[in-house]
């Protein structure tokens, strides 16, 4: 029987297109519809797959500009249009749940025939209520569908609605116009007997730049929050390492795959499983590079640097929260102090280490709120680790959706787990409203502070770490309270809308992304300091220097490497000028030592007190790069305006500086110099320049 | 950053003129440069979830 497998759309909005473009290209099938058809087709069914995430990208290309859900939605429905399969089967997350049913209207709406099923983590929890709302909807799959699935097609295949159905653990249907539960499937207690995923359904196989694996399924913890371990019903369960190891191999010699995202919600809770894995990968040779998800009290310095050896480049950490109250409260338990070492060792043992926070539990106060934004700001002292930190969305059927659920509110702040940033259709916006049982996690659960309180603290942390990383770590080291910080900004904001007789700017999430709100947050804290509001350390005002010097850089247009100013060879002829897009500066303090002590917590009057030389070059479509050059190489650079060639830029360097008594050697050291900074791209060569073919001339001019 | 090598100079040092291993180090501390930051331009990303993306994917 041929069956059409729809994806749930999980890309999120950017704003711009080109971004979003960026951001998510290569799509990549998900693994979810690649696994079920890979189990269809051993049960001898034929499946097509309809991606929204790569139907979406090329709506994004082809319209460049701006898209809603509902632009999306036509493009999706066409998709639908030109199907003929008999069963159409929708995946389902959260985020988009409400275009899923319409899509599944809309599909019933071109194929009334046709049967239409819904399954994944949302449909699984949400069955009753979704068949009950949605006449649409003629039976959902619950849980893992490897094997129902299948054995639903089995039943459909004699005819509409066979009695046969009915026989079919793990779904929920309709029959005599009533709706039926049936008995869960039992879970598959030996994935190794899984086949590997249907990868080559994935038109963008060859182009991913990694490809998602599945390491096992269930966690054996209870968190309040959490719907997976009730997906999975917190059976943990993992496939041996040669099936792993084997289904990467045959990836690689297949499509050239190295790189993995290993998916398990809790791979790390056995060790000895976990060490295997990674002795085994060594043993095998390949250089794979991975990542994966674990607890902070389920690893250890010995295990993480084993995964780093095995070819570990990132792992996700799920703290939730910096409150230790809170972490016993929602049933996770973490000791922080053992998750702060697990970040640190993670991150030296140079792995991206993603560290995920949450606020807007019911229960949280404002101690427990500081504590969990200090966290998220300690997390970037480690250059390699970012953390994010989300507004709590109450999945379904979670214990603490279970507990609110008749007092859930649709404020219209959603958390970024429910919203993904595309404009809410109005549509949706009716489903939600009409079927909170359905769509909880659009709403809120009650909180004892104010929501929008919440919801902006995390705007205003999330979008001052992005814009000022060392800022927001002065800040905290300098009043050890970014609470009282965001509330004299919230007071600075107001007062300053007063004074410009203007209404205040609207302080949303898209201004706090916005170099509006970098520009602004400046301004204020400059205004704090002056005002006695915050501390006036030596620190703070340093680190806002530094700051602003970044700010105000404007980026020069990136230098391809085949365009005609990237020469890679000159001579002493050649004039030399900095390159565009850099700036030398010098800074009254040590750059070097200040950031130092930010990553490290110490104290900054630790440092030295000296003044340092630094470069930065700010070009399009690349982060800044800041330089800390020695004086001589900042002396060097000086010389380099683009009038004088490279022999006069040693003249004029030699003539001006104080060791007149060995030039000759000075020349060729700055020579040297002035070779490196190119090789660095500090500098660049003039393009009408042309290089000399008289080598030797040079030499001799040099040597005179 | 590769400031010690010398193998990827491409301003070249002229023929005749020779450096000992010892004087290049010491000419390279003289003229060291160091990345010490890294930042994100608003130019390259205007909003911050393009580079904030959950790691691995979100799967609720």
């Amino acid at each position: 029987m041929q069956i059409s497998l729809i994806t749930a759309l999980t890309i999120f909005d950017c704003v711009h297109p080109d971004v979003t473009i960026r951001v998510h290209e290569p799509p990549g099938t998900q693994l979810g519809v690649l696994c079920l058809a890979a189990s269809a087709a051993t049960h001898g069914h034929c499946s097509t797959i309809i991606d929204l995430d790569a139907i979406a990208l090329d709506v994004l290309r082809s319209s460049g500009k701006q898209v809603t859900t509902d632009d999306l939605f036509e493009a999706f429905a066409q998709a639908l249009a030109g199907t003929d399969a008999p069963l159409l089967g929708f995946s389902s997350i959260c985020s988009s749940y409400p275009l899923t049913v319409r899509l599944a209207a809309e599909a019933k709406r071109l194929h009334p025939e046709a049967y239409v099923v819904l399954g994944g983590p949302q449909a699984t929890v949400v069955d009753l209520p979704t068949l009950e709302a949605f006449p649409w909807v003629d039976a959902i799959v619950r849980g893992e569908a490897d094997w129902t699935l299948p054995m639903l097609i089995d039943a459909l295949d004699g005819g509409r609605m066979p009695s046969g159905v009915e026989r079919v653990p793990g779904i929920t249907y309709r029959r005599n116009g009533r709706v039926v539960r049936n008995p869960d499937a039992a879970l598959i207690a030996d994935l190794d007997m899984l086949p590997l995923p249907a990868f080559e359904m994935d038109p963008k196989i060859k182009d991913r730049k990694s490809v998602q694996l599945e390491l096992g399924r269930g966690c054996p913890y209870g968190c309040t929050f959490c719907s997976t371990n009730d997906f999975f019903r917190r059976k943990f369960r993992l496939k041996v390492p040669a099936v792993v190891l084997g289904h990467m191999n045959q990836l690689h010699e297949r499509y050239g795959v190295t790189d993995f995202t290993l998916v398990h919600d809790m791979f790390t809770v056995d060790r000895k499983r976990v060490v295997e894995f990674a002795e085994a990968l060594l043993e095998s040779g390949g250089e794979y590079r991975w990542n994966c998800a674990a607890r902070t009290d389920r690893v250890d310095d010995e295990l993480l640097a084993l995964m780093a050896k095995a070819g570990c480049v990132g792992i996700f950490f799920g703290v939730e929260t910096g409150s230790s109250r809170l972490q016993r409260i929602i049933d996770k338990g973490l000791d922080l102090g053992t998750a702060w070492e697990a970040i640190r060792s993670a991150t030296a043992h140079g792995m991206k280490t993603s560290v995920g926070l949450i606020t807007g539990f019911p229960e949280e106060e404002r101690d427990d709120l500081r504590d969990t934004i200090h966290f998220f700001v300690q997390t970037t002292r480690f250059d390699d680790a970012e953390p994010q930190l989300s507004l709590l969305a109450p999945l379904a059927e979670t214990p603490i959706e279970k507990k609110y659920q008749d007092q859930l509110v649709f404020d219209h702040i959603y958390s970024d787990i429910s919203q993904r940033g595309w404009r809410e259709d109005p549509r949706d916006l009716d489903l939600i409203e009409k079927y909170a049982r359905v769509f909880s996690s659009f709403y809120a659960v009650p909180t004892l502070l104010p929501r929008r309180y919440i919801a902006e603290v995390r705007d205003f942390v999330d979008g001052a770490t992005f814009w000022f990383r060392w800022l927001s770590i002065a800040l905290l080291d300098a009043t050890d309270d970014l609470l009282y910080v965001f509330d004299e900004w919230l007071r600075w904001h107001a007062d300053r809308g007063h004074c410009e007789s203007q209404e205040p700017r609207e302080r949303n999430s898209r201004y706090y992304c916005s170099n509006v709100f970098a520009r602004d947050l400046l301004a204020f804290v400059e205004k704090a300091i002056d005002s006695g509001y915050l501390p006036d350390t030596k620190c703070l005002r340093n680190v806002l220097e530094y700051e602003k010097t970044l700010c105000d850089l404007e980026p020069a247009p990136r230098v391809e490497a085949s365009s005609p100013t990237g020469i890679q060879r000159a001579s002493l002829r050649c004039r030399v000028r900095k390159a565009k897009g850099v700036v030398v500066q010098s800074l009254t303090f040590d750059l070097p030592g200040l950031l130092d002590s930010l990553r490290c917590g110490k104290k900054v009057s630790q440092t030295k007190d000296r003044s340092c030389w630094i470069a930065t070059v700010a070009r399009t479509g690349q982060p800044i790069q800041v330089v800390h050059l020695s004086e001589q190489t900042a002396e060097l650079i000086r010389f380099c305006s683009g009038e004088d060639t490279v022999e006069q830029i040693l003249d004029n360097y030699c003539d001006a500086s104080a060791a007149k008594d060995n030039r000759q050697a000075l020349k060729k050291a700055a020579l040297v110099g002035l070779a490196h900074l190119h090789e660095q791209g500090l500098l660049e060569i003039e393009s009408s320049t042309q290089p000399l073919r008289d080598d030797n001339a040079d030499a001799r001019r040099c040597a005179a | 950053m590769k400031k010690e090598s010398v193998k990827e100079i491409t301003i070249e040092v002229p023929s005749g003129v020779t450096l000992s291993a010892e004087e290049l180090a010491a000419l390279l501390e003289r003229f060291s440069i160091r990345i010490i930051d890294e930042k994100s331009h608003e130019v390259v990303l205007n909003i911050k979830q393009s580079i904030k993306q959950p790691l691995p994917p979100p799967k609720h």
